[in-house]
Parts: structure tokens; sequence; C-alpha cells
């Protein structure tokens, strides 16, 4: 029956260390959300207003629960309560006993916070922006089961069940995305993003192999603690598996390069969920395993993160520089500000990636549903319009070269974009500032404890400092300033005559605009020192024994400026170039280097076409060269065959072979990289067997 | 008296596994795939009802040997179900063939 | 001297190996539904031998009456025009055949090396062998306690899934493609 009740979710409440109100809570924080997920997706159609309010009342008491645990935790030693989830014997007699559990210190309270708030803003704003969807209930069925899953994913005290928690949340986004399933791009994307994921998801799960051969055990909190007496020279190559094979679980959910591909198009589902997934949680959930898994990376894997993470930041930016598509750009800003919070992790700073990670939360939900408000209000206004003129072609509402001037209108969603904006780019007395700045202080700290190339990463993370301010100072001119380019009346962008969009709407942007100044997360303004997150968060986490630690934490005072310097440089490049960018953005289809940052390097096509195709030429053409080789060594053997025998012997042994090798081989490398995506489920199968055999193996060796 | 011994039949159980995961990995046609897929929960059965003879009181083996046939029957039910629908999409049921996913 | 149990044993493992083995060779469809039915009945009677009478009788039901019919009836409603039962040529053979090889040889060789270990404090003449040569022996009465006592909860939820299947198996095939 114990299977049972861990079915019945009834058995994690047994626990030790929590009180019996907080078991409640943390029973009732999962068990409220997939309640409101059974009964929407059973009844959701038959309750009144197709049950909307039945999933906010769920989220709100959600909210509740997590304030709750949020007060008995925070700044207190961390809670803990376990259950015997199954049990493994072994061959040799003894029963290794499965542990899950609950774990609960500073930085899971402060995310459960953070995911339920933010789930329930969103809700409350999709009761606007989904009005009328034909599958409504449905829309928050799948929102209530994502935000379960998450909370599962944050409360989980060990990696398998986090991994479970993870692939859910996976499959919700995938639903989530491919929402508006008809349309043909939102199923491709939505099949796009599962596939990318599992490329990611295949490295987590051998580094759940490594991690279980290493530690005999699941459980993070256990496994840091035998980490300082495990004899790690033997453990090199599993702990170097297991560091690598995370990072590229986190790669593909947070979207790193090269695997950040499928978050641009993600945006094909309902901006909400843009906002609520692919923005605010999901996508940090990576961040997030790599900040609690930060003491079992190698210094090999931590600086792979850091270069991975500041190129997916500088490359996100760039390609965010380029889009006309108002959510794109957000979509490429988001990856870029995910780039780094991984870079922070590499560096040695996981505190103020997760710091990052929860101002960014804030930011980028609010200026994502800005985006929503306008997509709707641009929509309302070309309804209105083609209502009096019938025949016209439809056009796209998400692309900002059919906005403009939107600030007459919108006025108030015109200052939430500002102040969400500013501390997206990291003004000062916003949010973000303060982040960005812990992150781009640890860069440079480990810069001056490294080596001399290492300035290189700082060098980028100030250079993607400009581009962000760029981008979004060209967004907000595209969008917000100027003269409406499409000729519509201008009353018809309302909502009514007195009102610019619903409450619904504007209220909870209005909330998490608040909520992205400074002053909620650190009394200075300009500097993360004195900021109540930080160090509670940093006491949460663990630190890596690998990592050299950098003992001196002073303030270097010209980061300040010369981020400032950035943003206004960016600001302004933006601003002296406006003319330009609309003249050309509007008239012309852009060509060249844009078209090339816009197709963020043709990074898709690529995989396509440079990785597959050049090989299989490459392949082709050393053939053809070996032929030619082969036909005029022949004629000069020919004519030389005189001379020596043993000449041509060697020419058509040594120099043949050579090239014939090196063509066949070449070959051989193209047809493997090909043949590792097939689309075929058969080959997936043997491939994930290859890999156990070759696990067990090494187990048993 | 002398009953079978336990090796035997793990290592039966065993062989079998491995014929189900060679059908598996080598078949074309969707349905030879769930043959092999039947073989593997049979190989898995058969280790339950040899260990249930250990277990006279309670027979755990052998309920979970009746829960796997029945999943096994649910599991058959709805693969046929979608090779149909994929056969009559595809025009085959070779999986080969339907690797609309190739990236 | 292997008394009549063992000899039997060792009469129906091959049969049910040697339908396995037909099955992997077999390039007709039709002729791999016959030797998984050869492997079936195998396994029922070995099941027999290990004193589980209802669990045979369940895999003749089930596995012969049941799947084996269904897979035939799959068979017949996928097969087109032209392409008779013959299937084509096998794909990832040599790899497919290896990756299997290797995991029977290790699975064998893992079992012969730790079993003793791991199972060798078993009696060797298993607790449901002493309760038949006692008299007449049937699971019967064991299973039908057990499924209404002890696991009564999965065997609710197990009617459940079967009546969800079959809805489930139902509206799929029903489905048109809405294109």
């Amino acid at each position: 029956m114990a299977e049972l009740q861990t079915l019945l979710l009834v058995a994690p409440v047994l626990g030790q260390s929590l009180s019996l109100l907080e078991r409640v809570t943390v029973a009732g924080l999962l068990l409220m959300p997939l309640l409101s997920f059974l009964s929407l997706f059973l009844f959701g159609r038959k309750l009144p207003r197709h049950g909307d309010w039945l999933a906010i009342g769920f989220m709100g008491l959600s909210l509740t629960g997590a304030l709750f645990l949020f007060s008995q935790v925070w700044g207190q030693t961390p809670l803990h309560s376990e259950f015997t989830w199954f049990l493994l014997p072994q061959p040799n007699g003894e029963v290794v006993s499965m542990q899950a559990g609950v774990y609960l210190d500073n930085l899971t309270a402060v995310m459960l916070v953070l995911v339920t708030f933010i789930s329930l803003l969103v809700m409350v704003f999709s009761v606007g922006y989904m009005k009328g969807d034909a599958l409504y209930a449905r829309y928050y069925a799948y929102l209530s089961l994502f935000t379960a899953c998450m909370l599962g994913l944050l409360l989980a005290d060990n990696l398998l069940v986090l991994f479970i928690c993870w692939e859910l949340v996976g499959f919700l986004s995938y639903l989530l995305i491919g929402f508006w399933y008809q349309r043909q791009a939102a199923a491709k994307a939505s099949t796009k993003a599962f596939l990318v994921n599992r490329i990611g998801d295949v490295g987590f799960l051998w580094a759940l192999f490594a991690f279980f051969a290493v530690f005999k055990t699941f459980n993070i909190n256990s496994a840091q603690a035998l980490l300082a007496t495990l004899p790690l020279q033997a453990e090199q190559g599993v702990m170097l598996l297991l560091g690598f094979g995370l990072l590229a679980g986190a790669m593909g959910k947070s979207a790193q390069f090269p695997l950040q591909v499928w978050l641009p198009d993600a945006m094909q589902g309902p901006t909400p969920v843009s906002a609520l997934i692919h923005a605010a949680t999901m996508v940090a959930a990576g961040v997030y395993l790599l900040a609690r898994c930060f003491p079992f990376f190698l210094p090999e894997v931590l600086l792979t993160m850091a270069i991975i993470g500041v190129f997916t930041a500088f490359i996100g930016a760039l390609a965010a520089s380029q889009q006309q598509d108002i959510k794109k750009v957000l979509a490429f800003s988001t990856i870029s500000q995910l780039g780094y919070m991984v870079m922070g992790v590499g560096v040695g700073a996981p505190e103020a990636s997760l710091f990052h990670l929860i101002t960014h939360a804030f930011f980028k939900a609010s200026l994502f549903l800005i985006s929503g408000i306008v997509i709707h209000a641009i929509q309302h206004a070309w309804h209105h319009h083609s209502n009096k003129i019938l025949f016209e072609a439809p056009i796209d509402v998400q692309d900002m070269r059919n906005m403009g001037g939107l600030r007459m209108m919108l006025p108030l969603t015109f200052v939430c974009y500002g102040i969400s904006a500013g501390a997206l780019v990291g003004l000062p007395f916003f949010s973000g500032f303060l982040s960005k700045e812990a992150l781009l202080l640890a860069s440079v700290q480990w810069a001056q404890a490294g080596a001399g190339w290492q300035w290189l990463l700082p060098g980028f993370g100030f250079a993607t400092v400009l581009l962000t301010a760029y981008y979004m100072a060209r967004q907000l001119l595209l969008v917000f300033f100027g003269r409406p380019r499409l000729k519509l009346p201008l009353k018809s962008y309302k909502y009514s005559p007195r009102q610019e969009v619903s409450w619904t709407m504007l209220a909870p942007v209005m909330l998490l605009t608040v909520l992205s100044l400074w002053v909620f997360f650190s009394w200075s303004p300009l500097s993360s020192e004195q900021s109540w997150l930080v160090p509670q968060i940093a006491s949460a986490l663990a630190a890596n024994s690998f990592f050299p630690a950098n003992g001196h934490q002073a303030h270097i005072s010209w980061i300040l400026y010369l981020s400032l310097a950035m943003v206004v440089l960016g600001g302004a490049l933006a601003f002296f170039t406006r003319q330009a960018v609309r003249a050309k953005q509007f008239t012309k289809p852009v060509m060249g280097w844009r078209y090339w940052l816009k197709n963020q390097f043709f990074l898709n096509e690529a995989y396509a076409f440079v990785v597959v195709r050049p090989t299989l030429a490459l392949g082709r053409l050393t053939e053809k060269t070996d032929h030619i080789l082969n036909y005029g060594l022949h004629a000069f053997s020919k004519g030389f065959v005189a001379i020596s025998k043993l000449i041509a012997w060697g020419d058509r042994w040594v120099v043949d072979g050579a090239v014939q090798v090196v063509g066949w081989s070449s070959r051989q490398v193209g047809h493997l990289g090909r043949s590792l995506q097939n689309g075929n489920i058969q080959s997936y199968y043997l491939f994930s067997l290859l890999g156990l055999v070759a696990l067990l193996f090494w187990l048993f060796y | 008296m002398m009953a079978i011994p336990l090796l035997h039949l793990l290592v039966l159980g065993a062989i079998l596994f491995c014929l189900g995961l060679a059908i598996v990995l080598t078949k074309r046609h969707a349905i030879a795939i769930l043959m092999g897929i039947e073989l593997l929960f049979n190989a898995a059965n058969l280790n339950l009802v040899a260990f249930a003879q250990y277990d006279p009181d309670r027979l755990q083996g052998q309920v979970y040997s009746l829960f796997v046939m029945l999943i096994a029957a649910c599991e058959t039910a709805v693969a046929l179900a979608i090779v149909l629908q994929v056969f009559k999409y595809f025009k085959t049921a070779h999986l080969q063939d339907i690797d609309q996913l190739n990236g | 001297m292997p008394s009549l149990p063992q000899v039997l044993f060792y009469v129906f493992a091959g049969l049910a190996v040697g339908g396995g083995v037909w099955l992997l060779l077999s390039k007709n469809l039709l002729h791999m539904a016959f030797a998984l039915l050869l492997t079936l009945l195998g396994l029922a009677a070995i099941y027999v031998l290990l004193y589980a009478d209802f669990v045979a009788v369940a895999q003749i039901m089930v596995y012969v009456g049941g799947v084996l019919v269904l897979i035939l009836f799959g068979l017949l409603l996928s097969s087109n025009a032209t392409g008779s039962f013959v299937a084509q040529e096998p794909v990832n053979r040599s790899i497919g055949l290896l990756l299997a090889v290797v995991l029977l040889g290790g699975g064998i060789w893992a079992l012969v090396q730790s079993f003793d270990a791991a199972f060798g404090h078993y009696p060797a003449v298993p607790a449901l062998a002493q309760q038949a040569a006692l008299g007449h022996y049937t699971s019967l009465h064991g299973l039908g306690k057990q499924l209404i006592s002890t696991y009564v909860l999965p065997f609710e939820i197990a009617s459940v899934l079967l009546l969800v299947a079959l809805v489930g198996a139902a509206a799929i095939t029903k489905q048109t493609s809405r294109k």
C-alpha cells in the first residue's frame, strides 16, 4: 500500500521536522493547483465563466500557503522531511532505500512565493487576454497543472523527483506552446521545443546515472555531505559526466547556446504563457538546478558554463536587436538574460544568478504582459477597422512595424513599460540594476583572479549591457513613440472610451511593474550588498570546494560607471538611429548583417546546413580529390615506372591511403552527426540502450 | 521431489527479454515491434511468477503478474489503435519511414 | 536424474525460446504472430509448473485470446493492397543484435556471478512446492483473497484503467483526420 500512498501524495507530509501545519500547507500547496487542474479539465466547460474564478481562487490559496511557508522558513534553519519511496535490493543482499521528500530552505521559500505570485497574476491577466477562446477552461487547467509541477520541482529534495517534475513542466510547456494547435506554426514550435529539450534531458539523465553511481543516493544534501569524503581523483570522469550532463539539461531548459533555438519559436503560445513559462519560471528552472547543484561542478564544467552563458547572453542580445516581432525581441532578451544567469553560476556566484532570476522574473513577466496588452490593442483596433472595410489582407498584429505612437492611446501601459524596460537594461533605481551589477561584479572578480584572456568574459558581459539598452530603447521607440503607422482611428485602440485596457489586464502589470523598483530588494539603489535577499539565498547554497574562493568581495566602483556608460551609449545609439531604423524596418526588407542577426545567425538552418551538409560535401570533395590524385599519381608513376616500383608502392599506400582515410572518416563523421537526429524512434531507443550498456559496463568494472 | 532451479528460470527470462529487445530494435513494422514489447512483458512476468513461489501467503509476484498482463492488454489496445491511425495517415506502418521529426 | 517437472520445464523453455528466435528471424508478420503464440503457450505451461495455475489460464485468455487476436486484426487492417505480410529487411541489424547479445551475456554473467550471494539462502524447494506436496494445490484461493483485500484499491484502479483504455482505443480509432 505504500506505493499507493505515494501516488495519492499523502506520504510527503509524513515528515519528521516539519510541523503539522507546515506539512498540511506543503500538501495543500501541491494539491490545490492539481485539484484546480482536475476540476477544470473535467468540468471546466460546465462551470460558470468556464471556471477561471476557480483556478484563480485556488492559486490565491496556494500563494497564501507559499507566503506562510516563507514566513516559517525565511532566515531559519531549513526544514526537511522525507519518506521511503521504494526499496532497491542489491545483489549482495543489502537493501538500498530510496528516499523522497520535501526540502524547504530560503531559496525554495522565495521561489515558491515567486512562482505562485506570478502564476496568480498571469491567471488574472488571462481573464482579459484569453476572453472568448474556445478552450478557455483547458487553458486554465494547463496553467494550474504547470504551477503544480513547478512547485513540485522546487520542493523536491532529490534529483530524481526534480527530474520527474522537470519533465512534467517541459510537457506542460509543450502543451501550452501548442495551445492554438490549429496553427501549423504553433504545432511545429511546440514539437521543436519538446525535441530540443530532449537533447538536454538526455544529458540530465546521464548526469542522474552518474550522480547515483557516485553518491548512491539522489538526495542533494546527503550527496553534498558525501562530497568531502569521496576519493575525487578516482571519480573525476564521472564527476565530469555529472557536471556536463547537468549543464546540458540546464542548457536545454534555460535555452543556452546551442540549444536556445526553441525559445523564440515558443512565442507561438499565448502571450501570458510566454510571460509565465518562457520568461519567469520554467526557463529559470535550469539556472535553479545549476545553483542547487553548484557544489558538484568541477572547474572545467564551471568554465564551460561561464563561456556558454556569456556567449548566449551576447548572441541573444545581438539577435534581439534586429527583431520586428514584439514578442521575439523579448524572447531573445530572455535568452540573453538567462545567459547572464548561467554565466553567474559559472563564475562562482550562484546567489547573484538567483537574485537576477528573481528580479528578472518580475520585470520580464511585466514586459511580456505589456506586449500582450499592445498586441491586444492592435488587434482590437484592427478588428474595429476591418469590420468596416472588407477584403483587406490581415496584418501581423505582433509586428512592431504596425505599431508606433501607442503612448498616446495607452499612457499607463507606456509608463509601466518604461519602468520594466529600465529594470531590464539595468538603470539605477530599478531591480535589474542591482542584480546585473552583482553578476558583472562576480565576473570581473573572476577575471581578476584568473588568466588574462578571462577578461573577455566581463568584456562580452558589458557589451551585452550596451546591446540590451539598444534593443529595449529601439523597441520603446518603435512601439510607443512616433506616429501610429496603421491609419486607424485612435479611439479604436482603447478598450473603452474611458479606459485603455481592462483592469484585469492592467492591474497585474502595474503590480509587477511596482515590484521592478529597487526598494523591494535592497535599501540602497546602487548596490546589491545591502540587499536583504542575497545573503539569505547565499546561505542556502553550499560552496563549491573545487572552486578557488575569491576572498575579496570588494566593491569595484568602476563597474557602476562602465555599465551606466554602456546603457547610455546603447540608448543613444537607438535614439540617434531611430529615423533610419524606422525607415529601414518599415520599407525595405532587411538584408545583409541585420538579416543575419535577425535570424540569430541562421542557427536553425545552420543545424541542417552547417553541420550536416558540409561534412557530406567535404566527404565527397575529398573523395573526388582522392580520385584526381589517384589519376595523377597513376600517370606519374607510369611515367617514372622505370625509376622505382617502390615509390609507386609508397604513393599508393601511404599518400592515397591517408587521403582515403581522411575522406572516409569525414564522411563517417557526417553520417554520424546526421544519424543522431533522424527522427526515428527506434534509433533513439537504441542510443539510450547503448548509453545504459556503457554505463553498466563502467559500473561493474 | 526436484523443483525447477531458480537460476534457470531467471536465465530463461533474460533470454526472452533480450530476444524481445532485439525484435524491438531490428523490426520495421510497428506491429512487429509491439510483439517484441509483449515478449519483454512476458520475460518480466516470468521472473515475477518465479519469485512468487517463495511467497505462499501473499503471492505478490503472481498478483503483480496479473496486473502486468492487464497493463499489457491496455497498452496493446491503445497502441494498435494508434498504429491504425498512423497507417491511415502515412499509408505505412514502417517506423523507419515515419521520420517527420527528422532534424 | 531430473524429475518430470524439470524435464517438462526444459521442453517448454525450449519451445518458448524457439518461438522467440523464430519471431526474431522471421520476415513474415503472420509467421511472427504464430511464433509469438508458441512463446506465450510455452510460458503458460511453465507457469503451471511454477504452481501459478491461475496466471497460466490468464496468460492464455489474455494474451492468446485477447492480445494476439488483436494483433492479428491489426495486421489485417494495416496491410496495404500491394504489401503482403512479408516485412522488409530488418533495420539496425548488426548493432541491435550486438546490443542484445551483449546485454544477454552481461545479464547471464551477472546472474551466475551473484546468484548465490543474492538468492543462495532461498530454500531449494520453494514454499509453494511444499504446500503443493501436501495435497492438491491451486493459487486461485490465495489470489482471490489478495485481490479483494490487500490489492483491492489497485484492482479497482486497474478496472478504471481498462475502461479508459477501451474508450481511448475506440476514440482514437474512430477519429477522422480534420484536415
